[in-house]
């Protein structure tokens, strides 16, 4: 590794080479006074530098095996594979692959592109433009703005990094298929704020399903799509239509295992937190029941009422009319009204075909003749058997 | 920090702007005839700036994203060789995705020693088809048990047999300051080095008496030529034209290279612009080795000074 650092004001700057490749000498190698052990040497020496610069310039020297070719380029991850990259695009064209709605997990990219879609989740980078539905980013303009100010920007390969954080529902008209709901919590050993979106359907892509927790602004390792533990029983289909950030203050990062990925769950601001993120949870999933899942279910209904009507209607203009005209009439004006209020009727059920022919034997036993009715019956189930 | 070398290439001299034209148009040829090749275009000591590989962009001979890096099919075409970790920084955020190897030529090529050659995926490298030598320096001997060496002598012999492996025909592209600063003894064993020839190839001989003049000329033939350092830098530039490239014809046949030097040409040194040398030299592989070497290497000397020329301050080529 090679730093080389200036701050503004100094003519000098500092040049330091760190070499790790020590690691893989010999331990005896490495032995120090006591029972310590070197883990690498560096060298270095002081150099001219513009009186104006100002920066940190830390350099990866020698990266080996597998992180060499995730950071060379462009690959995809099995020979003959065909997988998405996002190397070389602009912030929007990336913003636009990520709300795409078929794309069900960030598995379909490429080792880079995991690599910088992980790195934008995990620093302060601004959110993108549009990653949210209109309604839904207005109630987080604040959390957005926040962020933004921090002025933290990331370029990977001359790609300006966002969060990869795309939240839209499937239905295109959105608005009214998800909901945003806020939190905020101050307890004895911790405080969060955050947010909670719900939306009809499962979070595509997974990676973004659950919750994610950061301190100062760095994630704490990745969407965690447990909640934190929570009871997989409850509500167990909305738990996958859920997304949430939630910003802990300083006093979590004490529960912080060294891997900087995960929590101590015995730490008593992990504990204090989860629970309060439980709490929310429960309310968001009642929220979406009744919300989303409920309310979507009603409006599915009627769509499939209106659908199977209207094809009623074709059916009585294609077959009936041209035998017996003034029944058509009949028929149509029924259904005409039916249509005008598709919320009523029961024309949206799903019959199998056992329930729907004992449906129409029914019929045809009270309205045929006994001859006329046999040869229908038996017309009827030869054709339901071809 | 600016690096004087980087101000310099970035600095748009027409002089210079000439000279990438010229290495823009071997490598269109290049690119053309070999389409499909294992091995790179083209390995460059680009400079900070990569002025260069930007003209390769430009020139649609590396495509590039919507934000400018290097399509990820076009990541192997060219690479640059660059030790400074500033101007690595530097050339990566000018152009993203370009392969750039953060080490002096030098230890890519492993030093001057014919003992040691570089190992793996570096030796693809250095069989580039087109090889950009831009150097920062004048040519200094290295008194070597009574030879003279210059280090980057050396390395075009390394080339030369790196190449000689895979036999694909490939390019220099030299330049080196145009000063020849050298003592008595240097002159004097450049003059001999020349000399040699001049008796046994009257073509290359007039030739050399067209370009070094005739009163350059009869000193080197007669053994008066005074220390280098003493002619005029125009001279000195002349000296060089004709001793570099013929030095270089001289290793290269020994490998079974006959050299074709397409440009040989000399530029600044007016105006308190640096005096440059620039060559553009062809190596082809000829199977005359094992038989003929020598006529190889008189049928490169007698190509040496067919692009012989001179760019003047406004970039027009005479």
């Amino acid at each position: 590794m090679e730093i080389i650092s200036t701050k503004k004001g100094s003519g000098e700057s500092l040049h330091v080479t760190i070499h790790f490749d020590r690691m893989r000498q010999d331990l005896a190698e490495r032995r120090r006074k006591g029972d310590d052990i070197a883990k690498a040497d560096y060298t270095g020496e002081v150099e001219q530098a513009e009186i104006s610069a100002h920066y940190t310039h830390v350099f990866l020297k020698r990266v080996r095996g597998e992180a060499r070719a995730i950071l060379a380029g462009a690959e995809p991850a099995r020979p003959n594979a065909k997988a998405r990259s996002l190397y070389g695009l602009r912030t929007e064209s990336v913003r636009h692959i990520l709300a795409d709605q078929s794309l069900p997990s960030w598995t379909e990219f490429d080792e880079y592109s995991r690599t910088l879609l992980s790195v934008g989740l995990n620093v302060p980078v601004p959110y993108h433009s549009e990653w949210l539905p209109r309604r839904e980013s207005q109630r987080l303009r604040d959390l957005v703005a926040e962020v933004a100010d921090l002025n933290f920007s990331v370029e990977y390969d001359g790609t300006e990094i966002r969060k990869p954080i795309v939240l839209f529902p499937r239905d295109k008209s959105a608005g009214e298929a998800c909901f945003i709901r806020r939190f905020t919590y101050k307890g004895t050993h911790v405080a969060a704020r955050g947010y909670f979106y719900a939306q009809h359907g499962t979070i595509k892509p997974e990676e973004l399903q659950g919750s994610l927790i950061r301190i100062r602004h760095a994630a704490v390792g990745s969407y965690d799509s447990s909640f934190l533990d929570f009871p997989t029983s409850e509500g167990s289909l909305i738990q996958r239509w859920i997304s949430a950030e939630i910003w802990a203050d300083d006093r979590l990062e004490d529960a912080m295992n060294i891997d900087r990925r995960t929590l101590r769950v015995a730490h008593p601001a992990y504990v204090e937190l989860q629970r309060a993120v439980h709490a929310e949870l429960r309310a968001v999933i009642s929220e979406a029941r009744k919300q989303l899942y409920e309310t979507h279910n009603v409006e599915r209904r009627k769509t499939r009422a209106a659908d199977a009507i209207s094809y009623m209607r074709q059916v009585v203009r294609r077959d009936v009319a041209p035998t017996n005209a003034s029944v058509a009439a009949v028929l149509d004006r029924t259904l005409r009204v039916a249509e005008a209020r598709p919320e009523t009727s029961q024309l949206s059920r799903r019959l199998t075909v056992a329930e729907f022919y004992e449906i129409v034997v029914e019929v045809a036993r009270e309205t045929l003749p006994p001859r006329a009715f046999g040869d229908f019956i038996k017309r009827l189930t030869e054709r339901l058997n071809e | 920090m600016t690096r004087n070398v980087d101000a310099a290439m970035d600095e748009e001299r027409p002089e210079k702007a000439r000279v990438r034209t010229l290495w823009l148009e071997k490598l269109l040829a290049y690119k053309e005839r070999y389409p499909d090749d294992a091995v790179p275009l083209y390995l460059t000591l680009s400079g900070a700036y990569g002025q260069d590989i930007k003209l390769l962009i430009k020139h649609g001979l590396i495509r590039v994203t919507e934000v400018g890096a290097i399509t990820a099919q076009d990541q192997g075409v060219a690479v640059a060789i660059e030790s400074n970790a500033n101007a690595v920084l530097e050339l990566q955020r000018r152009i993203p995705g370009l392969k750039i190897l953060q080490q002096p030529f030098e230890s890519l090529i492993r030093s001057t020693r014919l003992t040691v050659f570089p190992q793996g995926d570096q030796i693809r490298l250095c069989q580039a088809r087109v090889v950009n030598l831009d150097l920062n320096e004048a040519v200094k001997f290295e008194d070597v048990d009574g030879e003279l060496q210059f280090p980057p002598l050396q390395w075009i012999k390394k080339l030369c047999i790196l190449h000689g492996e895979v036999r694909l025909e490939w390019c220099l592209l030299l330049t080196l300051h145009g000063e020849a600063l050298w003592e008595s003894a240097e002159t004097k064993a450049v003059a001999e080095f020349l000399n040699e020839n001049f008796m046994l190839e009257p073509n290359f001989a007039s030739a050399s008496e067209k370009v070094l003049g005739n009163k350059l000329h009869s000193r080197i033939v007669d053994g008066t030529i005074p220390a280098a350092k003493r002619l005029d830098t125009a001279e000195q530039q002349k000296l060089l034209m004709l001793y570099v490239p013929k030095r270089i014809a001289r290793i290269a046949h020994e490998y079974g290279w006959r050299t074709e030097t397409v440009h040989n040409l000399r530029y600044g040194g007016a105006s308190r612009r640096a005096p440059m040398v620039t060559w553009v030299i062809d190596f082809r592989w000829d199977a005359r080795v094992s038989r003929q070497p020598d006529a190889i290497y008189r049928d490169s000397l007698k190509r040496i000074l067919v692009g012989a020329g001179y760019i003047a301050e406004d970039g027009t080529l005479s």
